[in-house]
């Protein structure tokens, strides 16, 4: 008797995705050579001015939710001293606080890239390091606002972070294990599977690395509230502790964001504004968001700014991506997929800097056609016409051409919070055991896509190239027009993809510290 | 070399499916690639897959096909403990419940030393008072204009909590739509309602139609003080903590803007000083680290709809 079936086989997808390496990024935009030596000049350049005294790891200032700094990849990345926490205090919360206070934070702060943020300054510098101090465990303060970081909650800081600088850790240093099995009931003891540790299968060892394993990342969260003023707190922040490079991967909802960059007085703005929004909007709210436009510009200029060109498939850029132009330092990062096409959702506006690897999307409207056909939920005879007229060739491992059509299966993946929160959930509540080995270490990564992680990989290469010596930091213009290469100075050219080779060859013997650079 | 380069050229972290693998390259896959490529064919390793075990579904909202299948598996699961009711009328909304959420209340009495003395600041002298009611008096003239037809059923339909507000900027239609969020944001509410009240008890300030008999509110004045604003605390409260649990989501700053104008609503009505709202947005930013500890476990379920 012929078997019913609901779909005949071969006229829809059977959602058998093949596996891949989680860091063939890596291999994307020329950081490693290849997968099986992992041989990188670039890291080798870095190791050594790192290793020479007197240098200093380049500092990456991560604007963005908290980080899980816990997790083993991160712990030697994240610069835990210097984090700061602006979702629940107004002038900030120091997470995780030094014994001592920190070189970055010691000495007069330096003056604002604007006088128009020397208010905003003032505030958040004066009594900086008392308030360090009062945020020490232990420290008599009943009034204290606490930071809210809880690691369970921080699932893209955590991301964005691997991405750009997470460390390997090699099998000597974390150990993984299974699950205990329980004895089979009626067995004698010792037989059969009994109390032993399951050996997880393969090698151990956190073999994950980000662009940059050898910068500090700075996390500065924020939340996500449309106001200015923590933003700016942010963005001072960063220009206090010396920051090198700062990533916004957020879309910022400023009211500023659907007008020209300021350019002048125009006294009708806050009305028409406050008729948008709907609510009680305030001139020294509108003030504010100049501020911070003006903060970020000028700030950019020294200090690059990598930002999202955001996940909407349309023709603007997210704000305040939406502000780069060739005279600042603003890196407007757009996405695109394994195959080396803009992903299906990335902003593809000419003013997009660079794409970088990320994963991809579906689309099937009438600009792009663009479907998982590996997905269980594909079927071959819907809108097959339309679908199959623009699919052309698809690639395979070892051959084949993409075309528009070609969809790309590999997402990028990064580091994730361990356990139930995170991207990737754990079935397991405790992952640690009593002698600090870790259960389920599959929790502690997940995919990750979108122009987020390609505006962290474009971070941790920019990060990079100051740690290899390759670029000279404190010039956020020359940053950008670098990572375009030297083919781009063309605006209305093709837009460069992110790659290691574009850069300048750092020079044969690299000086050994930041400061020797800076003369 | 590098120090990594050995680390990583051991081992090799494979995604695979929905989960991962660290595998020797030289033993789990019988053969090692051909140098330089970036891409392998495991067989293997194939395994049903798409977009789970990360962060497409949310950060690319054209990859979120396991989202329906993710709320199925947290509904079944978590039915019996937070135990939604829903009686919602037409609209969609308003008739959602939860049981008391007990074990909440009590993780947030035991943390009390973390929020029953945060810096909310005093609240304005009777002549700052007397000198914002103004506004409210000019307001409140205001708000019978047609013009703010819209706004006046806006405040009779928030006089009671009710989640359309907080909802919908998030693309929710409904009560039941994403139950453990909207069991999320009753529970945020029942806890900002008692935190609200001890600090409106501190301070005891009077209602603006107190201080300015001028003033004719549009509803009934409630019975408790006036600073802070428990309608701005609790719809800022609801914002940070959708804030904490789904950053990514590309509603959130229309969640606030919705708050805000919940919270001046209030104003409007002639019950609330902008002083009491801007002190209810402050307040619930400062409660937010209690918040992510006392509820945890619902802010993950919550989440995990949107995975």
């Amino acid at each position: 008797m012929a078997e019913l079936q609901l779909t005949p086989s071969g006229t829809r997808g059977e959602g058998r995705y093949p596996a891949f390496h989680a860091l063939w990024h890596l291999c994307t935009i020329g950081v490693v050579q290849d997968v099986t030596t992992f041989a990188s000049s670039a890291w080798d350049l870095a190791e050594r001015r790192l290793d020479r005294p007197g240098s200093r790891p380049t500092l990456v200032a991560m604007i963005d939710t908290s980080v899980a700094g816990g997790h083993p990849n991160l712990k030697d990345a994240v610069a835990q001293d210097l984090a700061l926490d602006l979702f629940s205090a107004e002038l900030g919360a120091f997470p995780t606080p030094a014994a001592t206070l920190p070189p970055e934070l010691s000495g007069p702060p330096p003056t604002p890239a604007t006088a128009k943020a020397l208010p905003f300054a003032d505030r958040l510098f004066a009594g900086l390091a008392a308030r360090y101090a009062a945020d020490r465990p232990g420290a008599p303060d009943p009034s204290r606002v606490f930071p809210a970081t809880r690691a369970s909650f921080s699932a893209h800081g955590t991301a964005m972070a691997g991405l750009i600088g997470a460390r390997p850790l090699g099998a000597d240093a974390v150990q993984v294990v299974g699950p205990v099995l329980l004895p089979v009931p009626g067995t004698p003891p010792g037989t059969g599977p009994g109390a032993v540790p399951v050996t997880p299968q393969g090698a151990s060892g956190f073999a994950y690395a980000g662009v940059d394993p050898y910068c500090r990342i700075v996390p500065i969260s924020t939340n996500f509230e449309p106001e200015a003023e923590q933003l700016i707190f942010a963005l001072l922040y960063a220009w206090r502790i010396g920051a090198d490079l700062i990533v916004l991967a957020r879309e910022v909802s400023s009211p500023l964001a659907t007008v020209a960059p300021v350019t002048g007085e125009d006294p009708d703005l806050a009305t028409r504004l406050m008729a948008r929004l709907g609510v009680g909007f305030r001139p020294d709210e509108l003030d504010a968001w100049t501020v911070f436009e003006a903060l970020l510009l000028e700030i950019s200029r020294k200090i690059p700014v990598v930002c999202a060109a955001g996940n909407s498939a349309e023709d603007h850029l997210a704000y305040p991506a939406s502000l780069a132009r060739p005279d600042n330092g603003i890196i407007a990062v757009g996405a695109h997929s394994s195959t080396g096409q803009p992903a299906a959702f990335t902003c593809g506006h000419k003013d997009v800097s660079v794409y970088a690897p990320s994963g991809d999307g579906e689309r099937l409207d009438l600009a792009m056609t663009r479907v998982d056909t590996d997905s269980a939920g594909y079927q071959s005879t819907d809108q097959s016409v339309d679908y199959l007229a623009g699919l052309g060739a698809v690639p395979l491992p070892g051959g084949g051409a993409a075309t528009a059509a070609t969809y790309s299966s590999l997402d990028i993946v990064s580091t994730d919070v361990p356990g139930r929160a995170g991207y990737n959930s754990s079935v397991f509540t405790g992952l640690a055991t009593s002698t600090g080995a870790i259960l389920d270490y599959r929790s502690y990564y997940c995919r990750f896509s979108g122009t987020s992680a390609a505006t962290a990989i474009t971070a941790g290469l920019l990060s990079l190239a100051y740690s290899s010596g390759a670029l000279k930091p404190g010039d956020g213009p020359a940053a950008k027009k670098a990572l375009r290469g030297a083919g781009a100075t063309n605006p209305a050219a093709a837009t460069p993809k992110l790659d290691w080779s574009r850069l300048p060859r750092p020079p044969a013997h690299p000086p050994t510290s930041r400061q020797e650079v800076d003369a | 070399m590098s120090r990594y380069q050995s680390i990583l050229s051991k081992t090799w972290l494979l995604a695979v499916g929905e989960s991962f693998e660290l595998v020797d390259p030289g033993t789990a896959l019988g053969a090692v690639p051909v140098a330089g490529t970036p891409a392998f064919a495991v067989p293997a390793f194939a395994a049903i897959s798409g977009g789970g075990g990360g962060a497409a579904s949310v950060l690319n909202r054209n990859r979120n096909r396991n989202r329906n299948r993710n709320r199925n598996r947290n509904r079944n699961r978590n039915r019996n403990r937070t135990a939604l009711r829903d009686t919602q009328d037409a609209s969609g909304f308003g008739g959602a419940e939860i049981l008391l959420p007990w074990r909440e209340i009590a993780a947030l009495h035991a943390l009390s030393n973390a929020w029953h003395d945060l810096p909310l600041g005093l609240p304005p002298a009777p002549t700052e008072l007397m000198a914002q009611s103004l506004g409210l008096v000019e307001k409140r003239a205001r708000l019978d204009t047609p013009a703010e037809t819209a706004r006046r059923a806006e405040i009779l339909r928030e006089l009671d909590l009710e989640l359309s507000g907080y909802l919908l900027p998030l693309g929710v239609e409904s009560d039941s739509a994403m139950p453990e969020t909207t069991a999320l944001m009753l529970m945020v509410a029942w806890l900002a309602e008692m935190v609200g009240l001890r600090y409106k008890e501190r301070f005891d300030a009077p209602r603006p139609s107190e201080v300015n008999p001028q003033l004719k509110p549009f509803v009934t004045v409630p019975a408790h003080a006036s600073y802070p604003s428990n309608h701005s605390f609790l719809s800022y409260s609801i914002a940070f903590v959708m804030a904490r649990v789904l950053p990514e989501h590309p509603g959130i700053s229309g969640l606030f803007h919705s708050c805000r104008r919940i919270a001046e609503n209030r104003e409007w009505a002639g019950v609330h000083y902008p002083a009491d709202t801007a002190a209810g947005r402050r307040l619930a930013r400062m409660m937010v680290p209690v918040y992510e500890i006392v509820l945890e476990e619902q802010m993950l379920r919550a989440r995990a709809e949107w995975m």
